[in-house]
């Protein structure tokens, strides 16, 4: 029997664990030991580039894979041990999945038909989930005389029909052009909102991942990488796969000489966390907190390279004596002294400097 | 050797994509393929169209013309043999057709995604018949009879019948079904359908063209059968085909014409019915 | 049999009744005819003597003539041979009419293709009977091929192989066809620009590019055409016997199920002999697709 999940439990991941065979009988751990809690009504997003497992792990929680080892429990139920169609989990595929023989709001009513309530009720709720998703004209119309953003929202609501505990979104926007996806995003919280339902969305898509998530789960090769707000993993990365992926940034694998750290002919100062027995230091910093201006800490002399003007910033590309290239971001009052040629003085903001790693004396 | 746009200027024809418009080069540098085909076309189709001019036939030496007439056609419609034998063939072809379709249905439903190989090697005996020449498993089928001392009646010719109709059932409706995406599925799954759910629901009406598909295919091949029928026949099971092939045994005659034109009319006539009706449900 | 996997499109129980029906209606008969070609011959015409003998199989090599002299049985091993080569002859027959057609209709425009298939496959869903009677219209003693000078071909081996090549060459086209519309005509044009002739084009790009529908096409003809009986029947006469024939007459007029039961399996034998070199063929030269040549057998 489904279990009346009306107040939502939070959903544990405890050290679960997944392999699977490939076409040449090699194993292919796809999820390493992972473990994530979500709160109840929380809005998590997994976050990850393809292959890295956090499809595999929505589609655990779903049931339509088996977990090798770990268990998932959405509070005091064991999700792992029930079948997919008997968890109180309902999933937005990627391809939406509509029935294609049904209208919107027989697909709508489908999930709620096993559950044995009576027709009017029935009628009801798929009436308040087409009003929710603001498709009540749409109807009794068929799939396929729908636009993609539409079948979305068809989908989502076929979703959240059943008032699930959890709702699971596997790549919902990916299919939508660029301006539909940005507004998509918005209806999707403002239904998170309204609904107070747990959602769980899977995206290769940092700025949505950011735009979306109320806390981001970064996957990399089956397993979280870190695990925080959007503005934790931003401003606080934990290691370099972290850092690269989220927002662009550039590191530097400095040597470290009486409190500075040095790199090629740049010098940084010594960051809280460094010790001073380091003597290789890994270091990132964004783009945005180098400046060409005055302030902050004197990194050394570069020549710019290259220059994009975006509206509303400017990309740089500014060289050192070596060759190597960084990314840096001006803001467009300077761009009449931003001469390709010219060489200037870099600065840093000492507060925006990651430590990556560090690994000890010679 | 002629290059890219001076082929492209040869060819004046539009609506070809851009692949298509080498091909009246290629077509006159690759050996004549152009008579071979027009040919082999004409090989298929010369001796349908020469029995179906001779099934007007005036006269009684079937191999002679002797002048228009349609006379032999109503010989043919009040022959009683004849139509007795037809009624036992539909007879024998309509339940053949359902329960071959409802097979191959099961078939394809409950194999989904692949099985264990009890399931592979089982899945290769049902397919024999696709594979095996049909006189191997007519004889099969005729000894199994016999020494389990089964009579050859209807039941046991209806049986062999279903069993030869289910590999041809079973193609178009796994091919439907390996079309359908998957996660429609799991979405059913999803929102809390149990697998009976599931298939009354989502797998049958999605593949009920092809399974419609498939019973019309049994329903022809189990009306066409010759071989298999002729080995298990027994005395009361003379189905249309064995009866032409006595017929035929004795050589030609404008009965005969008759009834090959009409064997050639009547599914080429469906075919192109069936087409125009795919054709208009595909609007 | 306990079914683990379940399937997502119902119950995966629904499989039983085919699956019992295909062990019982086919696994059964196969084990039972072979069972039935070591037995001896029933006194009284149909049936067997449940006493184990090989001499089905030893009658099918050696013949013993009133004098007890034993021989090679040259009219059965001759039916045999017989039947090999003409359904190589019929292969070969329907290889040099059909690739070149299948070719052509991929060349044509996709809607005249479209046309091209149909004409191609409505012959398939008449009846072989009547298939078959028209060619026996064609090449009687007074037929219209007489009439404009061939000989009469009817009730000898050529009829037979007329017979069979008509019956069979939708089944090398369409094969080869599917093959053929799903190339890249670029690559034949890439062999022109790079300077072949137009043979070359064939033999070296063309069709080693179909070889896979070429060989799926040579297993529906030849396997079939092993076991033909309709065609020799009505076109070869009594003088050119073929297996089939054969077959049918230890059921009917010879009385004698297990020879006839061991010619089946012989037939049985050579299908799964000529399956089993596709499939080494396609082991050996690692094709790991999910399709294998006939798309049924793993």
């Amino acid at each position: 029997m489904k279990v009346e999940s009306e107040s939502p439990a939070a959903l544990m991941i405890s050290s679960v664990s997944k392999s699977f065979i490939d076409p040449r009988g090699r194993e292919v751990k796809a999820l390493r030991d992972v473990t994530l809690s979500v709160g109840a009504g929380e809005f998590v997003v997994l976050l990850g580039p393809s292959g890295c497992g956090k499809t595999t792990l929505l589609r655990s929680i779903a049931g339509f894979e088996s977990i090798d080892h770990g268990s998932i429990t959405l509070g005091a139920l064991a999700l792992d041990q029930l079948p997919a169609n008997k968890r109180p989990v309902n999933t937005v595929f990627q391809s939406y999945a509509l029935f294609p023989h049904m209208s919107v709001a027989e697909n709508i009513a489908f999930g709620l038909e096993s559950e044995g309530l009576a027709k009017a009720s029935i009628e009801e709720r798929v009436r308040e989930m087409l009003e929710l998703v603001r498709l009540v004209e749409l109807a009794d119309r068929k799939p396929r005389q729908m636009s993609g953003g539409q079948q979305q929202r068809a989908a989502l609501a076929r979703a959240l029909a059943k008032k699930p505990s959890v709702l699971l979104l596997d790549e919902p926007l990916a299919a939508l052009d660029l301006k539909l996806r940005r507004t998509m995003q918005t209806e999707l919280k403002r239904i998170h909102k309204a609904t107070g339902t747990t959602f769980l969305l899977v995206t290769h898509d940092q700025t949505e991942a950011m735009a979306l998530g109320e806390r981001i789960a970064v996957f990399s090769e089956g397993e979280i990488r870190q695990f925080g707000t959007p503005e934790e993993i931003y401003e606080n990365p934990r290691d370099e796969f972290v850092a690269s992926f989220i927002g662009e940034s550039t590191s530097f694998l400095c040597s470290q000489e009486s409190d500075l750290l040095i790199f090629e002919s740049l010098t940084f100062p010594r960051i809280e966390g460094v010790t001073r027995d380091a003597s290789e230091v890994h270091i990132s910093v964004r783009p945005e907190d180098f400046s060409l201006q005055q302030g902050g800490f004197l990194c050394g002399r570069v020549v710019i390279a290259d220059r994009i003007f975006n509206g509303n910033s400017v990309d740089l590309s500014v060289r050192l004596e070596s060759g190597k290239v960084i990314k840096i971001l001006a803001a467009v009052s300077e761009l009449r002294d931003l001469v390709i040629g010219n060489e200037r003085d870099l600065f840093v903001n000492p507060k925006k400097i990651h430590l990556l790693r560090q690994s000890g004396k010679i | 050797m002629a290059r890219m746009d001076t082929r492209e200027a040869k060819c004046g024809i539009r609506g070809w994509n851009s692949s298509m418009k080498g091909t009246l080069e290629i077509r006159r540098q690759i050996p004549t393929v152009g008579a071979l085909g027009i040919g082999s076309l004409g090989f298929l189709y010369l001796p349908l169209i020469t029995v179906l001019v001779f099934s007007f036939n005036k006269s009684e030496d079937a191999t002679v013309w002797g002048g228009f007439s349609t006379h032999w056609y109503s010989t043919v419609v009040h022959n009683s043999d004849l139509l007795r034998a037809a009624k036992f063939s539909l007879s024998l072809a309509l339940p053949t057709s359902l329960l071959a379709a409802t097979l191959a249905t099961g078939l394809a439903i409950g194999l989904g995604i692949g099985g264990n190989r009890r399931m592979a090697i089982l899945q290769v005996l049902v397919n024999a018949p696709l594979i095996l020449p049909e006189i191997v498993t007519a004889v099969g089928t005729l000894t199994f009879f016999s020494a389990v001392k089964i009579p050859l009646n209807f039941t046991s010719l209806l049986a062999a019948h279903v069993v030869l109709c289910v590999p041809f059932a079973f193609l178009p409706i796994r091919s439907r079904l390996r079309d359908i995406d998957l996660s429609i599925f799991e979405a059913a799954q999803d929102l809390g359908a149990d697998s009976w759910r599931v298939l009354r629901k989502v797998t049958v009406p999605l593949l009920l063209p092809a399974i419609l598909a498939a019973t019309l295919l049994s329903f022809i091949i189990s009306m066409d059968d010759f071989l298999t029928s002729m080995f298990l026949s027994g005395p009361n099971t003379t189905t249309l085909p064995l009866y032409i092939f006595g017929l035929l045994k004795l050589g030609a005659s404008p009965e005969v014409n008759v009834i090959s034109a009409l064997l050639l009319v009547i599914p080429t006539f469906g075919l192109i019915l069936s087409l125009m009706w795919r054709k208009k449900r595909g609007k | 049999m306990r079914v683990k996997r379940s399937s997502p499109y119902g119950p995966a129980r629904a499989v039983y009744p085919a699956l019992t029906l295909g062990a019982v209606l086919v696994g059964a008969p196969l084990l039972v005819v072979t069972l039935y070609s070591f037995l001896k011959r029933g006194s009284f015409g149909s049936g067997v003597v449940y006493k184990f003998t090989s001499d089905a199989y030893s009658s099918i090599l050696i013949q013993t003539n009133l004098l007890g002299e034993h021989s090679l049985n040259s009219a059965y091993l001759g039916i045999i041979w017989r039947s090999i080569i003409l359904a190589s002859a019929v292969t070969i027959f329907c290889l040099l009419i059909g690739v070149p057609t299948a070719i052509w209709i991929a060349l044509q425009t996709p809607s005249r293709q479209r046309i091209l298939v149909l004409l191609v496959t409505i012959p398939f869903w008449v009846n072989v009977l009547a298939r078959t009677y028209a060619w026996m219209l064609l090449l009687a003693d007074k037929g219209l091929l007489s009439k404009i000078g061939a000989p009469t071909l009817l009730y000898t081996n050529w009829a037979t192989l007329i017979g069979l090549s008509y019956a069979f060459l939708p089944f090398m086209i369409l094969p080869v066809y599917s093959v053929a519309e799903k190339l890249d005509i670029r690559i034949l044009e890439a062999g022109f620009d790079l300077g072949a002739s137009g043979w070359r084009v064939l033999t070296k790009i063309l069709l080693p590019s179909l070889k896979f529908g070429i060989l799926s096409g040579v297993a529906v003809v030849f396997i079939p055409a092993l076991g033909a009986y309709v065609q020799p029947s009505l076109l070869g006469g009594n003088k050119s016997m073929l297996i089939g024939s054969l077959i049918n007459d230890q059921f009917g007029e010879s009385r004698n199920w297990p020879l006839g039961s061991a010619l089946a399996v012989l037939l049985l034998a050579m299908t799964v002999g000529v399956l089993s070199a596709y499939k080494w063929r396609e082991w050996t030269r690692g094709k790991r697709n999910a399709e294998s040549v006939d798309g049924i057998l793993p």
